[in-house]
């Protein structure tokens, strides 16, 4: 299992969520996490996505400096980073065409700063702008290493 | 696309028993607030619900139960969380919600809710 690599590209929408919960819970479940484990990091992921679903609806077709996504909402790609040790979830955001989303914002207000304190305690990594392209990075060790 | 959320309303003497069961995301959370504020709307009793089936929620579903107790306090009334799974239940300590809403822990009956 060490070092598989896999991916999922979901539109942006919020009906597409519960989807990207479902291929999580198949790659937790291959990765050996138990069952209320698999059931944070899903929680983990919707509120990613639900934070950035409220990104590119807020960005009103656009985002800050002037690119556009048009009328579509931008894909979510989420990569899934298997080892030995633990799972990585990695997160990028663009239209098919265009600029990607700028940033995960870190001053949450309300119900998305709920997410963020939910996220913080049931990962055991969180990174907001890890890296150039990648939104949002987080990672889960399985409990036995 | 099917919602995955399932709504069942009985209304009692002094409550309405409301089971939810599913998912509560951030894409369904919209049909059971407006189902939650038509039962504060109309009926003017306590709300209990019960969780039994309910297999997931998250920050967007936890909001809605805010704001429908922000609601019910309004006329005085009260929430009652029945039947919260062990993984449900772990997200309103978390949160801090279980300060907020009257939680009942363990197998609650529909007799034994209100």
């Amino acid at each position: 299992m060490d070092g598989t690599r896999m991916e999922l590209v979901i539109p942006l929408r919020a009906e597409f969520v519960s989807i990207a919960r479902l291929t999580l819970s198949g790659v937790a479940n291959r990765a050996g996490f138990d069952f209320d484990t698999i059931e944070d990091i899903k929680v983990a992921l919707s509120e990613v996505c639900n934070r950035l679903i409220g990104d590119a609806a807020g960005l009103d077709g656009r985002r800050p400096g002037g690119g556009e996504f048009g009328a579509e909402p931008p894909d979510c790609k989420i990569e899934f980073l298997l080892s030995k040790r633990d799972l990585t979830l990695n997160f990028r955001v663009g239209a098919p065409d265009g600029p990607e989303l700028a940033a995960f914002e870190s001053d949450m207000e309300d119900d998305s700063a709920l997410g963020l304190s939910l996220i913080s305690v049931l990962m055991d990594e969180f990174d907001l702008n890890p890296e150039a392209g990648c939104v949002v990075s987080m990672r889960k060790y399985l409990e036995n290493e | 696309m099917s919602s995955g959320l399932t709504i069942k309303e009985k209304e009692e003497e002094s409550a309405v028993q409301i089971e939810i069961g599913g998912e509560v995301d951030i894409y369904t959370c919209q049909e059971l607030k407006d189902k939650l504020y038509q039962c504060v709307d109309q009926s003017g009793k306590d709300l209990v619900l019960d969780c039994r089936n309910l297999n997931y929620i998250d920050s967007t579903g936890l909001g809605v139960f805010v704001a429908v107790l922000k609601k019910v306090k309004l006329i005085d009334r009260q929430i009652t969380i029945v039947n919260l799974k062990e993984s449900i239940l772990k997200l309103f300590l978390i949160t801090k919600l279980d300060l907020l809403f009257a939680i009942k822990r363990g197998e609650v009956a529909h007799s034994e809710a209100k």
